[in-house]
């Protein structure tokens, strides 16, 4: 099944554009949503899990029209929002029996299994018993990808799932996506441009509410092989770079900047050629669309 | 600093609009206290005028009290605000200081609270000056008398209040906790008030109440109309020890607040709560997971959307019964029902057994407040559960639709409610079983709880959801509910009368042992219905517009709103449509076509509109009625009776009578027969206010007889707006001799109450003939239109019940399937009768040849006994010491709780089954025995009402009601002895304190008495008590009997308070008729008070007690203004021994009258045991306004 993102719009009330001609076509696997704080990653991802009409624009999953039909599509979703709560004075398998319950599980036997093989899957099984508000984060985390799971979803979005998850428990989440992800249609929205590089298959960078990238990671990286390249300068010599170069990104390795330009030639002047990264193509994108947007 | 922070916190609060909502809120409540009648708090009445310093005083008090509710979160925020918006971590690493902090902040508050409530004042003052008000119902403005109680009562108040909510703000951070602490501080305030409201020493009672309104109450108790007219009430006494001990113990819990608040992140816990995050293995990275997930058959179809209600339905109600708010409110509640409930079986001061109903009843009442408490919470909570935890997006992502989320939260709440309902029977009959009382009705517990409590709570929750949907901002909605509460409270004052709009109120019922829910079903059934069927509109109501994503504008909602509406929601808002529509008429069939649908307003009307035309046709010459031979077929099984009879009158005036007056004033009464023995021509046929007119061609002559034959027909047709009649029920049917006819112009019609004639504009009214008034003396005030009759009647009903009417039982047959009863007088009495039938079980016994007879409910067994061994005693005792009884039977009757009084008909005696048949007399020595009281009192009315009836003018009433009082009384003291009667009259005083405080028009001196209970009863007690006491029992019933024998069965005139008074006058001696002026014509007050008292032990042995008492004497005026007399009286001083059981006076050693002649007097006594207390007047037989202070302890 695809998923088919068609021109789709929102302005709030408030005047913010959070989405803009917005159009993607997302395959079954991962697919990896970059964008910087506000560039209307959730607001896409809301619209999709049908909790948000946009202004105009459809989008179509399968055959069904996600808009129009909002009560099939949930049938088939599986969400888990960037920040969420749980009730707090229920235990965590009384919790996702009762997700299940309403995600259709109707049969007592199948869907105790159900609970049972979720709450191992995400390492909850011992602790299925303890009531929710003693949870950590990552328990609370993991217990939400666990609701996101249950009903067999067709298609699941699942908003910065890793933000707050320690390296192991990180790991242990994205193999778990990565596993389901074979045959469905998987939306990650994150700001962890290495997960992407790693997992998705698809992907695209948002920016002030448009698309600004998108395809496979690989190629895209392969795009820019041969253009990139490294400096370790001075500070005082950095004002100077930046305005003479397309400077991608700067960091401070052991007090000295760091940069990273995009040439289509080698500048010469000191700098290196530099083995392609994700991250510098994203820098590079969000650097373009804003230099696009002061013009 | 501190400057700084409170300068920002006043500005802040005077910059948000809502400061100045609250500030409008509480300008209104006040300004529609005094500008309109819809708002009706504090003790004005009548003669007390609405801005009395008394009534502003009480009404400011009562409005901080309520306003605090809805300004709760004003103060409770100021600290949380900051955290709040995440300030605080940024705000608690400057250099403030705490105590800046703090002090800022709450100064700050503490400044807008007082402006706030400032309003109170001001809407009360600018309410009075509105054009509309009645300026009789005023007294000229003084401002003082609406500032006074503000700085002197309420600051203390408002500073309490705002500490409170400081603290809790503060300490807990929890705005669960910051918006419900004012209704808790309300509840929690109830009750301390009903617990200590039975506390022996009222000074603490007064300085508990941190609201200070016991206190004001101590001291205001007994003030007259004219103090609180005219007094600013003082802050002094307890009122004032109050004021100071809350005002220290607020600042004290701001300085606790400051010792325990912390500049951090977290609020201060009392124990930590541990964390618990067990070790997740650590699993080596890019391990895969091991198993699939299975499979699962999803469905969507009825059933499984139906588990999805029950998962949703247990949740909710888990996640409500889980939250330590809820237990609070819950264990408030029970706390509180507990106290009520303990208390259900107090009645009229009196003691019943805990029947069922009464707990039930109490159940209902008192936890009513706390279930609506509830629902506006929990029905907030459900709304706003998800949004709250932040689980919205994941909860509204599922494939549920919204109307499953809704059924399922409501059914969370409904599951509450039921669960709740259950607690609380399993509370009434745990206070059941503690009182020794084991007969539950746990049939009555379901049915009333379960059928009629629970719907309307159903109802309620369904409001709830849809003003917490439609408002979509919790605070607000939860103010949106309690102002819906206000307005359903005031509707009835603002004219809205009709039961279709009284939403969640199943009609009004009065459950009774003996006829169970009986006429009351359809209407309850009908409301509830009709209700329900508005419920389900609302329900679909609150599903358009419930919130599912981010459609956060109204825009969008209503949008949102009309996609929903499509099938499934039209379908059920046809559903409710279509009940509601078919209940509501039924309800309207029944309220406005098969009755006439008035309003109180309409009954007043006609009332005014009878007097108007009438009242002229007053002295119009009337024949008198000589003999009735009544008819009453009574059919309890529909609710219908035949009246029928023949009325023998004789023109007994000294001209002939020409034209007749007939009264049936009575609206649902179809006359079918009236035809005189005599030719008459018609004159006027008015049946809407009940007369007719008639002219005899020829006139009756002097002593000329004619007869009337009466036959008409009353049926009670389905229910009124007030509800069905109680009048012919299936069992326990009571129908008075209204039904029949009267002659000439009844008095009785007029409107009564000064209100409602100066709202139809008619002239103030005496409520009776002046003394003097001789033509007043041609009735008896028992009637009319007869003096004494002769009197027959016959009485039918069904097989299986007894139906009785006055008289000797002659025959008793079956005729048509009836069985019909008749009975006869063989010797005159009054114009007044009824007629009773039920299933009756009878008890008989006789007594010196006279027959005594109970009908009793089966089951009601509980006081047969004491009722006959009273009927015995005070027969025995009336005919020793007055005059032989005239009959030779007496009976009394049960009849059922729709009225609550006993009422002496000629030796027959109806009794409400609430009043004599479940009173409970324990075996506690100070226990009064009411059952025995009762019938004395009414088995006395046998004397003083049926053989000497006083004439129907002022003083009336001391000849039948003061002394059947007295005689039951004196009964009561032979039987039970000397304390039986003190106890008695300690509520007398205080009963009697209390009536004249509130009375409406003016207080009559005891032998002018216009009909008013405190008076001949408690004072006619008291008085004839106090005067037997200084003359002597013998000497008091000389002069009874001989009145009773020179004016018993006495035709008109008829006697007056005067021939009275001059029999009490000749047997009392020339030193002591100053008692017969102070207790009869006047009304005089005492003020008797110990000064100093010792003792000294003497070389015998012997004790001398020396007092040193002040002794004030006052007449008082009608309106309680006091002037102080001279004393010359003879009073009781008496020494005591130590506390005893039962005694808390202690053993009398020495109790002695003297004569008081000066205010201050020293006395010395000498007793042979020790004294341990001594007093003036400690029986307090005189009439005292502050009787605890006559006794003092002795210093050892």
């Amino acid at each position: 099944m695809t998923l088919i993102i068609d021109r789709l719009s929102k302005t709030y009330p408030n005047g913010v554009r959070a989405l803009n001609q917005v159009s993607l076509t997302i395959g079954t696997g991962m697919f990896g949503l970059l964008g910087p704080n506000g560039a209307g990653k959730s607001t896409l991802m809301r619209t999709i899990a049908t909790l948000q009409t946009p202004d105009s624009g459809s989008i179509r999953f399968g055959d069904l029209d996600v808009l129009a039909t909002p009560d099939e599509i949930r049938k088939l979703l599986g969400y888990l929002p960037q920040e969420f709560g749980l009730y707090p004075n229920q235990s965590a398998e009384v919790t996702l029996d009762h997700f299940a319950t309403l995600k259709g599980a109707s049969h007592p036997g199948e869907r105790r299994d159900l609970v049972a093989s979720l709450l191992r899957q995400t390492n909850l099984y011992e602790a299925r018993k303890k009531n929710v508000g003693t949870f950590s984060g990552g328990m609370k985390q993991r217990l939400g990808i666990a609701i996101a799971l249950a009903g067999s979803p067709k298609l699941l979005i699942v908003d910065e799932p890793t933000a707050g998850l320690d390296p192991t428990e990180r790991h242990r989440f994205l193999n778990l996506l990565g596993e389901i992800g074979q045959d469905i249609v998987v939306i990650l929205s994150t700001h962890i441009v290495e997960d992407v590089r790693e997992l998705c298959n698809s992907m695209a960078i948002i920016n002030r509410g448009e698309v600004v990238l998108s395809g496979d990671p690989e190629v895209i990286v392969e795009r820019v092989r041969g253009t990139l390249w490294r400096k370790t300068v001075t500070k005082a010599e950095l004002e100077a770079h930046e305005r003479r170069y397309q400077v991608v990104s700067v960091r401070l390795l052991a007090g000295r900047p760091v940069i990273h330009i995009h040439s289509e030639t080698n500048p010469g002047d000191g700098f290196t050629a530099i083995e392609p990264d994700l991250e510098d193509v994203y820098f590079q994108q969000i650097g373009l669309s804003a230099a696009k947007a002061a013009a | 600093m501190i400057g700084t922070i409170y300068q920002f916190e006043v500005s802040y609060h005077l910059k948000r609009p809502v400061t100045y909502l609250y500030a409008l809120v509480y300008f209104i409540l006040a300004f529609s206290f005094s500008a309109s009648d819809a708002v009706q708090i504090g003790g004005a009445g009548a003669l007390v005028k609405n801005n009395a310093p008394f009534v502003l005083a009480q009404v400011e008090m009562i409005l901080v009290v309520a306003g605090q509710v809805i300004i709760t979160a004003l103060v409770g925020t100021a600290v949380l605000r900051d955290y709040l918006v995440g300030a605080h971590e940024l705000l608690f690493t400057t250099p403030l200081t705490r105590a800046a902090y703090l002090g800022g902040r709450f100064l700050g508050v503490l400044t807008v609270m007082i402006l706030i409530n400032f309003m109170i004042p001001v809407g009360a003052a600018v309410g009075t000056f509105m054009p509309w008000v009645d300026h009789d119902k005023l007294l000229p403005f003084r401002a003082v008398a609406y500032l006074q109680p503000f700085f002197a009562f309420l600051l203390p108040s408002i500073l309490l209040i705002s500490a409170i909510f400081f603290a809790v703000g503060a300490l807990t951070r929890n705005l669960f906790a910051i918006y419900t602490q004012g209704m808790f501080l309300l509840v929690a305030w109830g009750i301390t008030g009903r617990l200590t409201r039975d506390l022996d020493n009222q000074h603490t009672a007064a300085l508990i109440d941190p609201f200070g309104l016991s206190a004001f109450n101590e001291i205001t108790k007994y003030w007259t109309v004219a103090e609180r007219n005219s007094q600013l009430v003082p802050l002094a006494g307890d009122l004032l020890l109050n004021r100071i001990l809350w005002g220290v113990l607020a600042a004290a819990l701001f300085a606790l607040t400051y010792v325990l608040f912390r500049f951090r992140s977290e609020p201060p816990r009392l124990a930590r709560r541990t964390r618990d995050d067990p070790a997740a293995p650590i699993l080596v990275p890019g391990h895969p997971t091991a198993e699939a997930i299975p499979a699962t058959h999803r469905t969507f179809d009825g059933r499984a959307r139906f588990r999805q209600v029950l998962t949703l339905a247990r949740l909710s109600f888990l996640n409500i019964v889980r939250e330590v708010p809820f237990i609070a409110i819950v264990a408030i509640g029970i706390t509180n029902l507990l106290n009520n409930s303990w208390y259900a079986d107090a009645l009229y001061g009196q003691t019943v057994y805990p029947v069922t109903y009464t707990i039930v009843e109490t159940v209902d009442r008192t936890f009513v407040i706390f279930f609506v408490l509830l629902i506006t919470i929990y029905a907030g909570e459900a709304v706003w559960r998800e949004r709250q935890l932040k689980l919205d997006q994941v909860a509204d992502a599922l494939p549920v639709p919204s109307w499953v989320t809704m059924l399922g939260k409501f059914g969370g709440l409904a599951l509450m409610e039921a669960f709740l309902l259950l607690v609380l029977i399993g509370v009434g009959v745990l206070v059941q079983s503690m009182k020794g009382f084991h007969h539950y009705e746990l049939g009555l517990y379901f049915s009333y709880l379960f059928g009629t409590t629970w719907p309307g709570l159903l109802q309620l929750t369904a409001l709830a959801f849809l003003v917490h949907c439609l408002v979509n901002q919790k605070f607000v909605g939860h103010v949106v509910m309690i102002v819906l509460y206000l307005f359903r409270a005031v509707m009835g004052n603002l004219g809205i009368e009709h039961v279709l709009f009284k939403y969640a109120q199943p009609m009004g019922f009065t459950y009774s042992d003996m006829n169970g829910y009986g006429p009351f079903v359809p209407g309850i059934v009908l409301t509830i219905l009709y209700s329900s069927g508005i419920a389900l509109i609302l329900g679909v109501a609150a599903y358009l517009f419930w919130v599912r994503g981010t459609a956060e504008r109204f825009a969008d909602r209503a949008r949102a709103a009309r996609a929903r509406w499509r099938g499934g929601a039209r379908a059920v808002t046809g559903l409710g449509g279509g009940i509601a529509l078919l209940t509501g008429g039924a309800i309207f069939y029944n309220t406005n076509i098969r009755n006439v649908y008035e309003t109180s307003n309409a009954v007043r009307h006609l009332q005014a509109s009878y007097e108007r035309t009438y009242r002229k046709l007053k002295d119009w010459p009337k024949p008198r009625l000589v003999d009735a031979n009544v008819r009453a077929d009574l059919e309890p099984e529909h609710s219908a009776f035949t009246a029928s009879g023949t009325f023998t009158y004789v023109n007994k005036t000294a001209r002939p009578i020409d034209t007749v007056i007939v009264t049936i004033f009575h609206p649902r009464i179809r006359v079918d027969t009236l035809q005189w023995s005599r030719p008459m021509t018609p004159v006027l046929s008015d049946s809407a206010k009940g007369t007719r007119i008639l002219r005899f061609s020829p006139a009756l002559a002097v002593g000329d007889t004619v007869r009337l034959r009466y036959r008409a027909r009353w049926e009670e047709h389905g229910f009124r707006n007030d509800g069905p009649g109680t009048v012919v029920v299936e069992n326990g049917t009571f129908v008075n001799s209204q039904y029949f006819p009267a002659l000439g112009y009844q008095e009785s019609i007029e409107l009564s109450s000064e209100e409602s004639r100066k709202k139809e504009k008619l002239p103030a009214k005496a409520r009776m003939p002046s003394i003097n008034d001789e033509s007043a003396r041609a009735d008896s005030y028992l009637g009319n239109d007869a003096d004494w009759i002769t009197f027959q009647a016959t009485v039918s009903t069904a097989p299986d019940q007894i139906a009785i009417a006055p008289g000797y039982l002659i025959k008793e047959y079956q005729e048509n399937g009836r069985r019909v009863f008749e009975y006869k007088m063989d010797r005159p009495i009054l114009d007044f009768y009824s007629f009773l039938s039920a299933r009756y079980a009878v008890k008989r016994d006789t007594w010196n040849g006279v027959k005594l007879e109970i009908y009793y409910h089966p089951g009601h067994e509980y006081d047969l006994d004491r009722m006959m061994e009273a009927m015995k005693k005070s027969l025995e005792y009336y005919t020793a010491n007055f005059t032989p009884y005239q009959y030779r039977q007496v009976r009394i009757l049960e009849f059922p709780r729709y009225a609550g009084f006993a009422q002496a008909f000629p030796n027959t005696i109806p009794y409400s089954e609430s009043i004599g048949f479940i009173l409970r007399v324990t075996n506690k020595d100070d226990d009064l025995d009411m059952p025995f009281f009762v019938t004395g009192h009414e088995v006395g009315h046998q004397w003083w009402g049926h053989q000497v009836v006083g004439a129907n003018m002022q003083g009336a009433t001391l000849m039948s009601e003061s002394l059947a009082e007295y005689s039951a009384l004196t009964a009561m003291e032979k039987r039970y002895g000397r304390s039986s009667a003190k106890k008695f009259l300690q509520n007398e005083l205080d009963r009697y304190l209390t009536g004249r405080a509130n009375e409406t028009q003016r207080e009559m001196p005891l032998f002018l008495v216009e009909n008013q209970p405190y008076i001949h009863y408690n004072k006619g007690s008291l008085a004839l008590y106090a005067l037997r006491d200084l003359i002597g029992e013998d000497s008091i019933n000389v002069a009874l009997s001989r009145f009773a024998r020179d004016h018993a069965f006495q035709p008109p005139p008829f006697p007056t308070s005067k021939d009275f008074l001059g029999y009490l006058r000749k047997v009392t001696a020339d030193s002591i008729k100053y008692a017969l002026t102070d207790f009869f014509e006047t009304i005089t007050l005492w003020d008797n008070q110990v000064e100093e008292v010792s003792s000294a032990r003497r070389a015998d042995g012997k004790y001398i007690v020396r007092l040193k008492v002040q002794s004030l004497k006052f007449r008082a005026d009608s309106l309680g203004n006091q002037t102080e007399i001279p004393i010359h009286d003879l009073v009781d001083i008496g020494v005591f021994g130590p506390k005893e059981k039962g005694n808390a006076l202690g053993k009398p050693l020495l109790v002695v009258k003297r004569w008081i002649t000066t205010k201050e007097s020293t006395i010395e006594l000498v007793v042979d045991e020790q004294p341990f207390k001594a007093g003036i007047d400690p029986y307090n037989k005189l009439i005292d306004r502050l009787p605890q202070d006559n006794v003092k302890d002795i210093r050892q």
